[in-house]
């Protein structure tokens, strides 16, 4: 369960509140430059929040083990541009300790195994996305933070995320998107 | 870490390859510049090669970071459960394997248009590898301090500069010793804690600027 207590960031948002629990989807919507993606990397604990305005599982969090608990996808998409892509899977091995056939399944399943040999950096914007979200199925994470996931991506692709979401929650997970667009039924905060 | 740093600098190698080429054509330019006098070669020699490595270090090193950054791969390090500082370590070790040995190779090819004799060489690729670590580690401050500014190439000279001077000194008081003939392990001795030093402040300080780097 996620408690955000007077979350302020000047002049963007300030006195934000609301609590997340398990099989929830909050969604940040709001123009361009409202504050969306400030909004998430300080759920992230990328942008440092004040204490005793984050709590995870009703206690304050500590930044390093909260983070454990969390899948954060941003716009950038945290990608080696210069590598081949399984070039990628090799540095994610090393970095999250996942085994390559686990990486290689999900990257089945978001229609990238053909591109193994080919560099990230000539791939499209939409199938370097993939590649990044491919993440959703192989990092097991209960928070998932994504910044404008649904962009770039196809009807394809934006079904395999969609059923990603649809999996998490049901598996007790928690799900904070942002996004310009409406979601039907899901809360969401207008920045 | 260790191993995904290294293999990211792999994964960079031609970029890398563009610093040899470079480096390469510097010595090769200043032997030239120096003449034939061979006492001004094996004067000269050991400082030239000292400034052209350290600075080729220095402007080298810090380009990677500065493209992880863009990416969003910081992010990526920031949420892992290692240290800030495992990683800068990480990066440092990685530099020592993929930058700072083939330098040494350059300068062992280029050794004969200096007129070095092999202890002479010995001694300077020594002085080298021991004050990488520092040069590396403060470049990697610079960078992650200057990540978000305009111009941060320039501002990265002003910040670091002065602090590699002692390793300048050090190094260059090995060499000096080790040509006189005279013991030069005391020397030695400061440059490895001059060394060790600007590592630690390197890495130390940039563990902190390293969250503030990406808060944006």
């Amino acid at each position: 369960m996620l408690d955000v207590r007077n979350f302020t960031f000047e002049p963007l948002f300030s006195d934000l509140s609301f609590s997340l629990q398990k099989q929830e989807t909050l969604l940040v919507r709001g123009a361009n430059g409202a504050g969306k993606s400030t909004l998430l990397r300080m759920f992230a604990g990328l942008i440092r929040p004040k204490a005793n305005t984050l709590f995870w599982e009703k206690k304050a969090v500590e930044l390093s083990t909260y983070q454990q608990n969390l899948l954060y996808i941003s716009h950038k998409l945290a990608l080696h541009s210069e590598a081949l892509v399984k070039d990628q899977i090799k540095l994610w091995q090393y970095h999250y300790g996942v085994r390559k056939a686990v990486i290689e399944e999900a990257l089945e399943l978001w229609g990238m195994l053909p591109f193994l040999n080919k560099k990230i950096n000539y791939l499209s914007q939409g199938q370097q996305k993939r590649l990044s979200l491919s993440r959703l199925h192989w990092l097991v994470r209960s928070l998932w933070i994504l910044d404008e996931s649904h962009t770039n991506l196809d009807a394809d692709g934006r079904k395999i995320l969609d059923n990603a979401l649809a999996h998490h929650l049901e598996s007790d997970g928690l799900a904070i998107l942002a996004s310009h667009e409406k979601r039907p039924s899901t809360r969401e905060i207008c920045l | 870490m260790i191993l995904r740093e290294l293999y990211n600098a792999y994964l960079h190698k031609g970029s890398l390859l563009s610093t040899l080429g470079f480096f390469s054509l510097s010595l090769f330019c200043t032997s030239f510049a120096l003449g034939q006098s061979e006492v001004i070669l094996k004067r000269s020699a050991p400082a030239l090669i000292w400034i052209l490595a350290s600075l080729t270090t220095f402007f080298s090193t810090p380009h990677l970071l500065k493209r992880e950054a863009e990416g969003g791969l910081l992010d990526e390090i920031l949420l892992h459960p290692c240290l800030s500082s495992t990683y800068l370590v990480s990066k440092v070790i990685a530099e020592w394997v993929f930058v700072a040995l083939p330098l040494i190779c350059i300068i062992l090819f280029f050794s004969p248009m200096f007129a070095l004799a092999s202890h002479e060489l010995l001694s300077l690729c020594l002085t080298f590898l021991i004050g990488f670590p520092a040069l590396s580690a403060l470049g990697n401050l610079g960078s992650l301090l200057t990540l978000n500014t305009q111009g941060g190439g320039i501002l990265l000279s002003l910040i670091i500069l002065p602090l590699t001077l002692p390793l300048l000194i050090f190094g260059l008081s090995v060499m000096e010793m080790t040509q006189l003939g005279l013991d030069s392990s005391s020397s030695l001795s400061f440059l490895m804690g001059v060394s060790l030093f600007l590592s630690i402040l390197g890495i130390t300080i940039g563990s902190w600027a390293l969250p503030l780097a990406v808060e944006r």
